[in-house]
């Protein structure tokens, strides 16, 4: 009995042996990943000088629906196809935050007193791929089809444009726009990463050309997609910035399984990937390539909101609604979540350390943002008595979901967790598939949800567009489904306010308004930006979002 | 014979027929359309922008004129175009099949060459620790998660050899080894997988033909036992095998979904699950009949196969 | 001898014999099938020790589990293992251990509601088709043939996606695609058997189908069913694993194997590797236990292969 029963146990053994994983980490488990790397939020501008040639070889997490930026809402189309075509004004390389440089166009534009008539001129030296110039024709063509689609084509970001009233070639090299009203988003709207320039002729024959075709005037041109495999382009040598681009070539690899990209980049068949890493990916690459890895990091234009379903009691009772939002312990749950996902820092409707920020100190004033998170404990069960609920009674709820891992579920898990310490809250976690998610979200079949919004400009205009009462302009965005003329008044007044500073106080006022006051959505944590990547590359700055500055015209490669 | 043969050959039709019938109302069931999550990734999309794809993609349409749409199509064989991108479906087919064909083929390749062998040598050796050996390695393939093993076998690859399996597909014919270095190792891992079933299949039928008269026979004549195992019993014990192999082969395409996603490679399976998760409805039909064609297309050549060699069910 | 002698003698043997037979009735000869079976087969042995051991987890979760499956510090680090968690902490500061030995609970309810389940409809319509035959017979394979045919991805997809997600909805999605499974092969079976000259005497005295079905060939037909639901409830638990890693499977927080190998588990692979060897390990032990008492016991029922 025993004979027999020995070479199954060494069986067993060798089995339980083989079952551990590959890689140095086996031997001795750290507690906590050392997190080391150059993070830094801009790389320092060496003295380098850019080096020509060379491919980058990149990730694209998934695969672009359409190759028309105008209709798409995805970086899935940005980030491959960008590098052919150009804009009229884009945001500085070198920033990739806010700071507007013309692109096609020669200088800034010029405003008239009045701020309603914008007139930009043209370089004269762009052309597109097939060798034809690029005339003002094209550019007023390319607009109008953005502010009024012809029929069959749709246009996402139609509102951006609201404020045009026309778009006329003066000449051959002059674009004139008149404007409605003066608009503090205007100089953002034209930059827009969004707004590819087509050719007039193309737009004429066939307005939905461009969705599966790519001509452009960008410092690359198209060679090959390969559906499910990667998108290839070449230098453009007729370029009109003399110089660039710097590369020879461009390779995007689509790959969605979030292992196989950390093990691409690790093993090299890859340089970089746009968009962002988890801390643990990040801190996977640091451990395994050491300097041959350059961290940068940088908080981001997206967020998560909690949606209050106001059309369903008793979300509809502005005390139960603040005191969800006052349970949340903001601060220190960003801290903890910004080590296991991509969110990190606290703010309102609008990005923490970007130009519209609230300093701290007035931001801890806003009921659900004060730093003693047991205030917000006690004032939150405050209000939950008061509207009847107890211990007996708790408030029970279904918290709906995206079945997505980064960062909505450690999200979710966290608020409700923080929901069910005040005892008075019964929350349980409904993660449904993002297509189910959507559905219910627009036709208010949930409780309580957790939406989200991305955007590439720091700009209210486009931050506070979800907040438009849901009958009004915010049919289809707003998914807490209210409706509120005085919101909706405040939210214009900004949008016509041209003064800087003015305009911040307003927006400020705003956010007062729609978290501490009325609890119609608020934001739970800010998503905070990591881009791990091969130091070869150069040229690039992390900026505040992964739409802008993908054409790939300033980066270089060193080494080789 | 030949009566046989169309009979089966009929017998597809409904059964493709009534797979399209229920894609169709699993994909109508299922709420959220493709619309919604076109717009869904950025920024502000009006509602009325939404309302006027629906409406052009023909998703408004009550649900019996969509199906009377969709009977229309079956009946012409048009496949229609993808929701998401709006090309063809062909199209977005096209060089797909052929890789997760070829993966398929290498994983029943790499499943049969690891079966039979180790079936074999567990059967004559029974009850040994080598059959021990053998049988615990062979449950592995059905115990381990694939997902979990590939991931593992990229990672080790990674880490050990600092080199992960080229991302890019190359045809067979072009460059036969920059191919097989990127299949390979999903092959593996499936092919594992399925050889589980296969080896104590062969296994079991190999002890059944070793305790049959006609083996009693040569070992009682002196024949080697070598010979007697490769020229009587390995041949009688194989038609058992052959067609579980075959069998599995079908279940083996449906299988291949995961390991695609997690090694990347650019196949009908993960483009299923990308389709299902946009509510491409034209895609996801067209895939989810080739799945199902594959499978009774292969019941069909096992059928045939056992009509032509066992007569009594032929003629039943 | 003489023949009175021999007589009794023969008698005395056959006394012997029936009182041994006797003897040999209810717990004495369970307990000596169950003796042979651990000295003939040790690998099923150990297929049974291990389901024995998830099953007392199971039921004895909340006695022996050190902490509860839900709470935890959440410091947003995983924990080392260490003496206070031997197996260490997820993100969510939640203890592994605890995590594994309540996600046995989801495991086994799981796997065997679905196989059960599933098998036993499987079971009920291959006899119906057999039995039957004719019409009835094509039209129930032609079913079964769509559903099997049927990706699973699509379907669990669908099915979870309809019904709000969580373990129920699991459970439903992963029982459809085991009864077309075992309805193939009881039907096999099942039709060996209705040849038999028995059942068509039976038939030919009016003994009611119902009967005929339940008492004749049902009994015959027992031991692949047996054998295909171990073997189904294994493979449940694995299925499981690979829906949760699409998102399809148990919801958070709530806990599963495959629920922990999903998203944190792999993420943290390179620093904190005992996230996802410990479900991943538990799901291998466990479709290894299953398959492995499944095999033996299917060699202890047919009497073809038996070594002695």
């Amino acid at each position: 009995m025993i004979r027999r029963v020995i070479p199954f146990v060494a069986i067993a053994a060798l089995l339980l042996a083989a079952c551990a994983p590959a890689g140095p980490s086996a031997a001795s488990p750290t507690a906590a990943p050392t997190g080391a790397g150059t993070a830094t939020t801009a790389p320092t501008a060496a003295a380098e000088q850019p080096k020509p040639g060379g491919e980058l070889t990149y990730i694209v997490t998934a695969e672009p629906p359409t190759f028309d930026a105008h209709q798409s809402t995805t970086f899935a189309t940005l980030m491959p196809v960008s590098p052919q075509y150009s804009l009229l004004y884009k945001l500085d390389p070198a920033d990739n935050v806010s700071k507007i440089v013309p692109d096609v166009a020669d200088g800034m534009p010029t405003i008239s007193a009045d701020k309603l008539t914008w007139t930009v001129k043209l370089k004269s030296n762009v052309k597109f791929h097939d060798g034809a110039t690029l005339t003002a024709d094209d550019v007023v063509a390319t607009y109008e089809k953005l502010r009024n689609p012809p029929q069959g084509v749709t246009s996402p970001r139609k509102a951006t444009l609201a404020a045009v009233e026309s778009i006329t070639a003066k000449d051959a090299t002059t674009v004139e726009f008149k404007l409605k009203f003066p608009s503090g988003s205007f100089q953002a709207a034209i930059a827009s990463p969004w707004n590819y320039l087509y050719k007039a002729s193309r737009l004429k024959e066939d307005p939905t050309w461009y969705a599966k075709n790519v001509e452009g005037t960008g410092p690359f041109v198209f060679v090959e997609y390969v559906k499910g495999s990667h998108w290839a382009a070449k230098k453009n040598p007729n370029y009109f910035v003399p110089g660039k681009p710097y590369l020879d070539s461009l390779k995007a690899f689509f790959i969605s399984d979030v292992n196989r990209q950390t093990t691409a980049i690790q093993s090299k068949q890859a340089l970089i990937e746009f968009r962002g890493f988890t801390p643990q990916q990040r801190d996977q690459l640091v451990r395994a390539l050491g300097n041959e890895i350059t961290v940068q990091e940088s908080p981001w234009v997206c967020t998560n909101y909690i949606a209050f379903n106001t059309k369903k009691a008793p979300f509809d009772n502005v005390k139960v609604r603040q005191a969800l939002n006052l349970a949340i312990d903001r601060w220190g749950g960003g801290e903890a979540l910004s080590k296991q996902t991509i969110v990190k820092d606290v703010g309102g409707l609008m990005r923490p350390k970007g130009p519209f920020a609230m300093p701290d100190a007035d931001l801890e004033k806003i009921p659900g943002y004060y730093r003693d998170a047991a205030k917000g404990q006690d004032e939150a069960k405050k209000l939950l008595t008061e509207a009847g609920f107890s211990a007996s009674n708790p408030l029970t709820f279904t918290f709906l979901n995206r079945n997505v891992t980064t960062p909505y579920e450690p999200l979710a898990l966290f608020t409700i967790d923080q929901w069910n310490k005040t005892g008075l809250i019964k929350a349980t976690h409904l993660a449904k598939e993002t297509a189910a998610y959507l559905a219910d979200l627009r036709n208010a079949n949930f409780d309580v949800g957790l939406d989200f919004n991305c955007d590439y400009f720091d700009e209210p205009d486009l931050q506070l567009a979800k907040m438009y009462s849901a009958s009004g302009l915010g049919k289809g965005l707003n998914f807490s489904h209210y409706d509120d003329p005085d919101l909706d008044k405040m939210i214009e007044a900004q949008g016509h306010e041209t003064d800087a500073a003015k305009r911040k106080q307003l927006v400020n006022d705003i956010e007062r308004y729609v978290i501490g006051e009325k609890a119609w959505m608020v934001p739970v944590v800010w998503w905070y930006r990591v881009i791990p990547y091969n130091t070869r590359v150069k040229g690039y700055v992390i900026g505040s979002n992964h739409y802008t500055s993908m054409d790939m015209s300033s980066i270089w490669l060193a080494g080789q | 014979m030949g009566r046989y043969l169309i009979g089966r050959l009929l017998l597809m039709i409904p059964t493709l027929l009534g797979v399209a019938i229920l894609t169709f109302i699993l994909m109508r069931v299922v709420p959220g359309d493709v619309v919604t999550l076109r717009y869904s990734q950025s920024g502000s999309v009006p509602q009325e922008v939404i309302d006027r794809e629906r409406k052009q993609l023909g998703l408004d349409k009550p649900l019996q004129d969509q199906f009377v749409d969709f009977m229309g199509q079956v009946v012409r064989l048009d496949f229609g175009k993808s929701l998401w991108t709006d090309r063809p479906v062909t199209e977005e087919i096209g060089s797909r099949l052929g890789i997760t064909l070829e993966l398929a083929i290498l994983a029943a390749i790499i499943s049969t060459a690891l079966a039979i062998p180790l079936g074999v040598i567990a059967a004559v050796k029974q009850d040994t620790w080598v059959d021990y050996a053998v049988r615990v390695f062979s449950i592995g393939g059905l115990a381990f998660p694939s997902f979990w093993l590939g991931i593992l076998m990229i990672l080790a690859l990674v880490v050990w050899f600092r080199w992960a399996p080229p991302l890019q597909f190359v045809p067979l014919w072009e460059d036969p080894v920059a191919n097989l270095a990127q299949l390979i190792w999903p092959a593996l891992a499936v092919g594992y997988r399925y050889s589980a079933v296969a080896t104590r299949m062969t296994r079991s039928s190999v002890l059944e033909v070793l305790r049959e008269d006609y083996v009693r026979t040569a070992r009682a004549k002196g024949v080697g036992e070598t010979l007697v195992v490769v020229r009587h019993a390995l041949r009688n014990s194989l038609l058992p095998v052959i067609t579980v192999i075959s069998l599995e082969f079908a279940f083996l395409f449906g299988g291949l979904v995961v390991t695609e996603q997690v090694f990347n490679v650019n196949g009908l399976g993960k483009l299923l699950v990308d389709a299902v998760a946009h509510r491409d409805y034209p895609l996801v039909q067209a895939i989810v009949l080739i799945f199902s064609s594959v499978f009774v297309l292969v019941n069909f050549v096992v059928d045939i196969f056992y009509g032509v060699l066992d007569p009594r069910i032929r003629y039943s | 001898m003489s023949s009175q002698a021999a007589v009794a003698s023969v008698h005395d043997s056959e006394e012997l014999a029936r009182r041994r037979f006797l003897d040999d009735q209810g717990w004495p000869r369970a307990r000596r099938a169950v003796r042979d079976f651990i000295r003939q087969r040790p690998l099923g042995t150990f297929g049974a020790a291990v389901i024995i051991v998830m099953a007392i987890a199971a039921i004895f979760a909340d006695l022996i589990a050190p902490y509860g499956p839900y709470e935890g510090v959440f410091t947003g680090l995983p924990e080392a293992p260490s003496l206070a968690h031997p197996l260490g902490t997820d993100p969510f500061g939640r203890d592994v251990l605890s995590r594994l030995i309540y996600g046995s609970r989801t495991a086994l309810l799981v796997g065997f509601t679905s196989s059960l389940v599933g098998s036993t409809l499987g079971l009920a319509l291959g006899i119906v088709s057999a039995y039957f035959g004719g019409k009835v017979d094509e039209i129930v394979q032609r079913l079964m043939d769509i559903l099997i045919s049927f990706p699973l991805i699509v379907l669990a997809i669908a099915i979870v996606a309809v019904l709000e997600p969580g373990t129920e909805k699991v459970i439903v999605a992963i029982t459809i695609p085991v009864i077309p499974r075992v309805a193939r092969v009881t039907r096999a079976s099942g039709l060996a058997v209705v040849r038999m000259p028995y059942v068509e005497a039976a038939r030919s005295v009016g003994v009611r189908a119902p009967r005929i079905m339940a008492q004749h060939i049902a009994p015959n037909v027992f031991a692949p069913y047996l054998i295909l639901m171990t073997a189904f409830l294994g493979q449940a638990i694995l299925l499981e694993a690979t829906l949760s890693y699409l998102g399809l499977g148990v919801v958070e927080p709530d806990p599963a194997w495959g629920n922990m190998l999903r998203g944190q588990g792999m993420a943290f692979l390179d620093q904190a590797p005992w996230l996802a060897i410990a479900p991943g390990v538990a799901i291998s032990l466990a479709v290894f236990g299953f398959n492995l008492f499944g095999d033996s016991l299917r060699d202890a029922l047919d009497p073809r292969l038996r070594t002695a």
